[in-house]
């Protein structure tokens, strides 16, 4: 399974689906993260983490946790 | 019978600046009844009876942080007549996700798409007839910058709460959940206020935790509606929550696709990601932060704050300032005392204290520099992987880069941690950072044995960051710390070129507030202090001392001074600085300066810190100085303390904790460096040893707490409800 | 009493003065303390955190 941690940076996914349960999968969602939008991976923190990413045409930050709780294509 | 008009917005979108464009100076602030979230509400200008309630920002109305808690209860149960949800116009598609959730509450709203200028710069058009004919509301453009538009927003708000204009609401959701919605509406209809109908309905879709905790539906209820849920979960194949959410965006999307014009599509590297490439690099991006942070300190205390201090101190203060001023007192024949109170007590401990405002200044304006470009933001992005190893969020950070100019602002700022443990651990360790009422301590040390060196602030910096990391790990093992770091999602702004009026702003905001605590709370101390140790008991009668050894303060002092022994600097003067750095840390300062004939020395026209220097070594210096900078904080920031953890019990903690932390730390300190370079093995060294242990110990130990991770963290999200 | 005042008169203006600066200064403590305004100047617009803590301003940044 494909997750946003492993997309590199510069590159663009489409979420398939998210995992994760509660406060902080509706948090993500919340934010534009949802089944079928376009993520671009616009740099990644040392030690890999944070992930920063735009999605619906603003600048967001994932943590690593997180982002290996969206699957994506 | 006043009007109430809510103002609703993500954060960011520009809606304090319009929430002052409406209510000007008519405003009040407090906190929502038992939460630690800001309220804020005024009068619209020009309409005493309408009443514009500003709730916090939110990105949406789930129930999971306290401020969407907080602005839900007031959305239903306040009933306000009417909502202006600001919308950020360049970050349009979630901030339409709470307007979606916004329109089903079924009040009258208008909407605000506000930053309009920088819309209109980056080339894009919005639609707003069309907006506003697909979600049956009135859109305004507003510009919150350039102050257009708000009049026109709150105006239509007032027009609808007084006159309700129904308009069709949105149709956002597909087919088979709009079934399940309207048999959940059926079910609870006679249990509801009519109008939110559909909103506790569309929750109640969702297994609002809230709701339900609200609504409290009886056994048979509540399986019924979860047969319409689940049924409806199956045939999308996904669960309730998630399917709202996916649809509103769905929905959104098609919206903007049809009303919003794009110019970028925006998915390339800006500058600032260029930029960031390298600053926030795996590798490269502490080592960087380490330079710059050295740069900082080093210009400012070494090199060109360092020269204008040692001028300021020996020639203004010394020859000029106390100079002159003796000589004049003596032509008039001024009591000696009076003279000595005032050359001595007063200018030599303000004096001591001012003579690094020329360090401080230039700290301030490289500090504020960094702050303004946005690299500090960066930090906080960098430092949150490391923090989480450790058991804190990112988030924590944040207080922390507050705290290195005041320590009252950064307690303060940790109220944007949800996670209460999180706070608290927060709250404890941001004082370890050293604050600008510290850095003359490091300053004085610095110039009087170190030749002001620079390496000394930056590794006070420094230690002061790993003792809150280090605090970080060894509180998370305790029980009262366990648990999961908070989620961190955020925002990270672009990069830009700082601007002067900003830095110049806030640079001379701490500069004054620097200059005016030295000429308040530091004189007064040192008029008294200058009184304790002018006077004494000198063979046997108690009258004006010549060498302060003998006075009242040194009787005192002696006394308690042991306890500083095995640190090194168990003799009066550095106990008697300690505890006047309570008042104030730069009273540590002045009380030298006080007590060691800062003025006197100045007019003999030897190097002002060098009586200090026969009092210390580097060691003794160091170690000094570090449990000054470590233990407990002044009373300003105990206050903060006490006032945001509002519980007694955790204030003592917290001041136990850093004042048990800093001793141990200069007890280690000291002694193994004082075995080390002395060979001097005694006592204190075993304990030294000993506490070090411990403290290793206390940091590799298994946290037994591991587990508590899931249950912990979703229970602490909210801590009222 | 005269001679004592006129002997004494450098003492007793500076004296006044300094007593006056001291009384002021503690007054102004005092009054701060009451009206809750810390020593360390923490209105919030000077402060570069400011966004940090008040998010949702949109102060001028560009």
């Amino acid at each position: 399974m494909k997750t946003l941690r492993d997309v590199k940076v510069g590159e663009t996914a489409t979420v398939r689906k998210l995992y994760g349960t509660g406060a902080v999968k509706r948090r993500i969602m919340d934010m534009g993260v949802t089944k079928g939008a376009s993520i671009f991976v616009r740099k990644v923190a040392p030690l890999g983490d944070p992930v920063e990413v735009t999605v619906r045409g603003y600048e967001l930050s994932i943590r690593k946790g997180d982002a290996e709780q969206i699957e994506v294509v | 019978m006043s009007i109430k008009i809510a103002l609703a917005g993500n954060p960011n979108s520009g809606k304090t600046t319009l929430f002052n464009d409406l209510t000007g100076s008519s405003q009040h602030v407090g906190n929502w009844p038992g939460v630690t979230v800001e309220k804020k509400e005024g009068r619209l200008k020009d309409h005493p009876d309408v009443i514009i309630q500003d709730l916090p920002g939110i990105y949406s109305l789930s129930p999971y942080t306290l401020e969407e808690v907080v602005s839900r209860r007031y959305l239903v149960n306040e009933k306000p007549d009417a909502i202006i949800d600001i919308v950020d116009g360049t970050n349009i598609e979630r901030n339409l996700y709470l307007t979606t959730q916004l329109i089903e509450l079924g009040i009258p709203t208008v909407i605000a798409i506000n930053m309009i200028d920088v819309v209109r710069k980056n080339g894009d058009v919005i639609d707003i007839r069309k907006l506003g004919d697909a979600l049956g509301c009135e859109v305004v453009e507003t510009s919150a910058l350039k102050g257009t538009g708000s009049e026109e927003a709150a105006a239509k708000a007032v027009a609808l709460a007084k006159k309700p204009v129904s308009k069709d609401a949105p149709s956002v959701y597909n087919g088979s959940v709009e079934h399940a919605i309207a048999h959940i509406e059926e079910s609870v209809e006679d249990l509801v206020n009519p109008q939110y109908l559909r909103w506790y309905a569309i929750k109640l879709f969702e297994r609002d935790e809230k709701v339900l905790e609200e609504l409290n539906l009886d056994e048979a209820l509540k399986n019924h509606l979860e047969e319409h849920i689940t049924a409806c979960e199956r045939e999308l194949d996904d669960d309730a929550e998630s399917i709202i959410t996916n649809q509103r965006y769905a929905y959104i999307a098609k919206l903007v696709q049809a009303a919003v014009r794009k110019k970028h599509t925006g998915q390339k590297m800006s500058v600032s990601d260029r930029i960031d490439r390298i600053v926030t690099n795996r590798f490269l991006a502490l080592p960087i932060f380490a330079l710059v942070m050295f740069c900082v300190y080093y210009i400012s205390i070494s090199t060109v704050g360092g020269y204008v201090t040692d001028w300021t101190n020996d020639v203004l203060f010394g020859e000029i300032i106390s100079g002159n001023l003796s000589a004049w007192f003596e032509s008039i024949h001024l009591t000696p005392w009076l003279s000595g109170l005032i050359v001595d007590g007063m200018i030599g401990g303000v004096g001591a204290v001012l003579g690094f405002v020329p360090q401080m200044l230039i700290l301030f304006l490289l500090l504020s520099i960094l702050e303004d470009v946005g690299y500090m933001a960066r930090i906080a992005f960098i430092m949150d992987r490391i923090f989480r190893r450790f058991g804190l969020s990112g988030k924590s950070f944040i207080p922390m880069l507050i705290s290195s100019g005041c320590g009252v602002p950064g307690i303060m700022a940790s109220r944007t941690i949800e996670n209460e443990r999180d706070r608290h651990m927060t709250i404890m360790t941001t004082t370890f950072i050293p604050c600008g009422a510290k850095m003359p301590i490091v300053g004085m040390f610095a110039g009087a044995l170190f030749g002001n060196s620079g390496l000394v602030a930056t590794s006070a910096y420094f230690i002061g960051i790993a003792s809150v990391i280090l605090s970080g790990i060894i509180l998370k093992k305790t029980k009262a710390f366990a648990g999961e770091a908070a989620p961190f999602v955020m925002e990270l702004p672009a990069y830009h070129i700082p601007s002067a009026g900003n830095v110049l702003h806030s640079t001379w905001e701490r500069g004054w507030s620097f200059i005016r605590r030295a000429g308040t709370v530091i004189l007064a101390s040192s008029v008294v202090l200058w009184f304790l140790q002018g006077f004494g008991f000198e063979n046997g009668a108690f009258q004006m001392v010549e060498d302060n050894n003998s006075s009242l303060l040194a009787a005192i002092g002696t006394v308690i001074a042991p306890i500083f022994a095995p640190l090194g600097f168990g003799n009066w003067k550095a106990t008697v600085a300690t505890f006047t750095g309570l008042i104030a840390k730069e009273n540590v300062v002045s009380t030298f300066g006080v007590l060691y004939g800062f003025a006197e020395v100045a007019e003999e026209g030897t190097e002002i810190w060098s009586k200090l220097a026969m009092d210390y070594t580097r060691l003794t210096a160091y170690s000094f100085m570090l449990f000054n900078l470590l233990c407990a904080p002044c009373f300003a920031a105990i206050g903060a303390i006490r006032r945001e953890m509002n519980n007694t019990k955790w204030t003592w903690a917290a001041i136990g904790y850093l004042t048990g932390y800093a001793y141990a730390v200069s007890l280690v300190v000291y002694q193994l460096g004082n075995w080390f370079t002395n060979g001097v093995f005694g006592v204190g060294t075993v304990f030294a040893i000993a506490a070090l242990a411990g403290f290793i110990y206390l940091l590799v130990r298994k946290n037994k707490y591991e587990d508590f991770t899931e249950y912990h963290s979703e229970r602490n999200v909210i801590t009222n409800a | 009493m005269l001679e004592f005042l006129k002997q004494n008169a450098a003492n007793i203006v500076i004296g006044a003065v300094v007593f006056g600066i001291f009384a002021a200064v503690v007054v102004k403590l005092v009054r701060d303390r009451k009206n809750h305004k810390s020593s360390c100047s923490c209105e919030c617009e000077g402060c570069p955190g400011y966004k940090m803590c008040h998010p949702d301003s949109d102060r001028k940044t560009d």
